[in-house]
């Protein structure tokens, strides 16, 4: 079991989906339910000015992004989940959209791992990144949309 | 079902993950979050329809149910049938699309079973490909699309949270209108709060019985604010030649028996709301009279030369049923009233006119077999309306005084019990016990009549029960128990299925089978052919009156519109060979 920061939690391995990826569209559907969806849950219309409740949020949504019994799974544990069982499905400018989701998780990865000792300015560049992460999210479900109507 | 305040709304979340129950018990504490009980252990959500169950069946069940679209559960934990799938590439198929569409099998089974239950159905799709489906089963459809634009998802789902369970608590009645809790009633009322202080001319559609004049009268005039009066006029009843007359007014001499200056309906609604009933009977001349009042505010009395202005907010009504979807082209947008479309089409309603009723913002009456979840409560206001007549109220006194029971006292003393549990539970001095199989028959009954009817074979059953049934008794508990007599009510029911014509417009004119001789009867060559054509034959004819609406078709063959039953037919339709675009 891998530890995540000061908090002491578990991370579990990414767990394999058991289900086949088939169409591009509902895969990238997925990744928007279980990454988009998640990684700013708990964000407040107005950003905390307390760096605690910053720090604590951040924590509920990204290192703790999806739990079941068996543990917790961190926002970059989810995409690499995903990733394994659906990436290789997206090639060209969609996949080029996924390789720019996972430059974000990449340094969201990083910060996560600190995220007990951040900084305030390190804290708000998570929150930009978790930001960043749903909207390309978003993007690549809609681009993936399109594609499957053409 | 006698009316008891709630401390706290109660909420179950039925999600795979627990963070919108911690989200909701964080930022909403005055909701009461379910606890949840599996495998020894106590949760704030459930995970699956076998962990729901308990709590939706229980005693307490919720008042609202918070529903995710996607689970990631093992094959023995979803639905339909709980049963593991296996690792071939079909299974895999199964599965993918069952833990994608779990949301709406928990749905489906959760309205057998609990009807009454508010539902918010949460997604992250953007462009909710079940939406639909979500809709037929009466769910509110929630997405998150919008709300990860900017600020946290989470928060915005409770706010629409509160909102339901506002919609929910606000008075079911406004005047004589029942609005119900159901979704489709609190979209109308979201609907009716936006458009009634407008002054542009409003189009209310629906079957008959569905209360689209109490609608106007109780709700549109009152929101409208405008000090005037609100006049009613029924388009169906005035001869063609005295229409325009009854509408605009007319001078002294202008027809035969004109014995003085008359003002029309117009007139009489000035500053007020005009509400032209069954509009779609309103003859070709006076339909280009009714659009040049709407379009350039002026009317123009029947003999008189001179155009006045009016101040009447026209208000119009269509007794129809509601489609999905209208064929002519210039209704495409509308796409509103079936009955109005099919006279546009045939030229008989100005497309037009129409259009200036703005039909795209149509209030939609459902009719009552579609919002079935209301009935409890349509039955307990009825209950106190006979309750609250006078006459009544002295006639179940003696029955009461016959019995031993004490005076009931006027406010909230009695009860409508639909069940020997709720009788017993019953915490009031008196109790109209209507036996559970005749409750269940009602909840089943189409309702062609709609409310109107519901309410009419309900007050009548009260009444045989007070004035012709068997009497009273005292039970263990103090209570005063009236019975009502079962075969009544199910000879009202039979009566009702039996005499009530269909809507017009709405209705299923000829479908009656083949031995009448009227509708074609079909051939074949062998007996298992023939009996393939006829069901071919009957599809076709119920799909032809039904409008291409599946939903219909199946409440027709069924009793129940539900989305099961409507994929039902359309898989059966399809597999006979037909097609719904051939057939249009």
């Amino acid at each position: 079991m891998s530890q995540i920061g000061d908090f002491g939690l578990p991370a579990r391995p990414p767990a394999p989906y058991a289900w086949a990826a088939m169409g591009v569209s509902e895969a990238a559907e997925r990744l928007r339910h279980d990454l988009a969806k998640a990684i700013r849950f708990s964000a407040p219309e107005v950003p905390e000015t307390e760096t605690e409740a910053l720090r604590e949020r951040l924590h509920a949504d990204v290192a703790t992004t999806r739990r079941d019994d068996s543990g917790s799974q961190s926002a970059a544990e989810v995409f690499d989940a995903w990733r394994l069982e659906e990436g290789r499905h997206f090639a060209g400018a969609l996949g080029r959209r996924v390789d720019d989701i996972a430059s974000a998780i990449e340094e969201v990865r990083g910060l996560t791992v600190r995220l007990p000792s951040l900084s305030r300015p390190e804290l708000e560049r998570l929150d930009a990144l978790t930001r960043r992460v749903a909207s390309e999210c978003r993007a690549l479900a809609s681009e993936a949309r399109r594609d499957s109507r053409r | 079902m006698s009316a008891r305040t709630r401390p706290r709304a109660r909420v179950l979340v039925i999600d795979d993950q627990p963070r919108t129950a911690e989200l909701l018990a964080r930022e909403a504490p005055e909701l009461e979050i379910q606890t949840v009980r599996s495998g020894g252990e106590a949760r704030a959500h459930a995970r699956s329809w076998r962990e729901a169950a308990p709590v939706l069946e229980g005693r307490r069940p919720p008042d609202v149910v918070v529903l995710d679209l996607r689970f990631d559960l093992p094959d023995e934990q979803l639905l339909p049938d709980e049963r593991a799938l296996g690792e071939s590439a079909a299974a895999r198929r199964l599965r993918r699309e069952r833990r994608d569409r779990q949301g709406l099998f928990i749905l489906e089974r959760l309205r057998r079973r609990r009807p009454e239950i508010a539902v918010l159905l949460t997604t992250a799709y953007e462009e909710i490909p079940f939406e639909q489906e979500a809709l037929e089963l009466k769910a509110d459809a929630f997405t998150y699309a919008a709300a990860e634009e900017e600020s946290g998802s989470g928060r915005l789902l409770v706010s629409r949270l509160r909102r339901i369970l506002e919609e929910r608590a606000a008075p079911q009645r406004t005047g004589r209108f029942f609005w119900g809790t159901s979704a489709a009633m609190r979209e109308l009322r979201r609907k009716v709060s936006a458009l009634a202080p407008t002054p542009m001319p409003l189009l209310v559609t629906g079957p008959t019985g569905t209360g689209k004049s109490l609608l106007v009268r109780d709700v549109i005039h009152p929101l409208s604010g405008r000090p005037g009066a609100f006049v009613a006029f029924d388009c169906a009843t005035v001869p063609e030649g005295l229409l325009q007359a009854a509408l605009f007014g007319a001078l002294r001499g202008s027809f035969t028996g004109a014995v003085a200056d008359r003002p029309g309906v117009f007139e009489a609604a000035a500053d007020g709301t005009l509400f032209l009933d069954e509009i779609e009977n309103l003859a070709p001349d006076a339909q280009k009279m009714l659009l040049t009042a709407l379009n350039d505010g002026t009317i123009r009395r029947l003999g008189s030369a001179a155009e006045t202005p009016h101040t009447a907010r026209v208000v119009a009504a269509s007794n129809a049923a509601l489609a999905h979807a209208a064929s002519n082209a210039a209704l495409t947008h509308a796409a509103s009233n079936a009955a109005l479309g099919r006279r546009t089409a045939e030229g008989s309603f100005r497309s037009d006119l129409l259009m200036r009723l703005n039909p795209s913002l149509a209030l939609e009456l459902p009719p009552l077999s579609q919002r079935r979840e209301d009935l409890p409560e349509l039955a307990r206001l009825t209950a106190s309306a006979f309750w609250d007549n006078p006459r009544h109220r002295r006639a179940i006194a003696s029955l009461v005084r016959a019995a031993g029971g004490p005076d009931p006292e006027p406010a909230d003393a009695f009860t409508l019990a639909v069940s020997e549990r709720e009788a017993r539970d019953s915490a009031s001095a008196v109790v109209f016990v209507l036996p559970g199989k005749a409750w269940a028959a009602m909840q089943r009954h189409p309702w062609p009549g709609n409310l109107r009817q519901f309410e009419m074979i309900l007050a009548d059953s009260l009444a045989a029960a007070v004035y012709a049934g068997p009497g009273a008794s005292l039970d263990r508990g103090g209570r005063v128990r009236i019975p009502l007599d079962p075969r009544m009510l199910f000879d009202l029911l039979a009566g009702a299925r039996a005499s009530e014509p269909p809507p017009s417009g709405a209705g299923f004119s000829g479908f009656a089978g083949f031995g009448s001789g009227s509708a074609e009867r079909p051939r074949a060559s062998s007996v298992a052919g023939f009996r393939r054509e006829l069901e071919r034959s009957a599809l076709r004819a119920l799909f032809r009156e039904a409008g291409g609406d599946f939903a219909r078709m199946a409440e027709r063959m069924t009793g129940s519109a539900s989305a099961k039953e409507a994929r039902a037919v359309r898989l059966r339709f399809n597999k006979l060979g037909l097609s719904a675009r051939d057939e249009k």
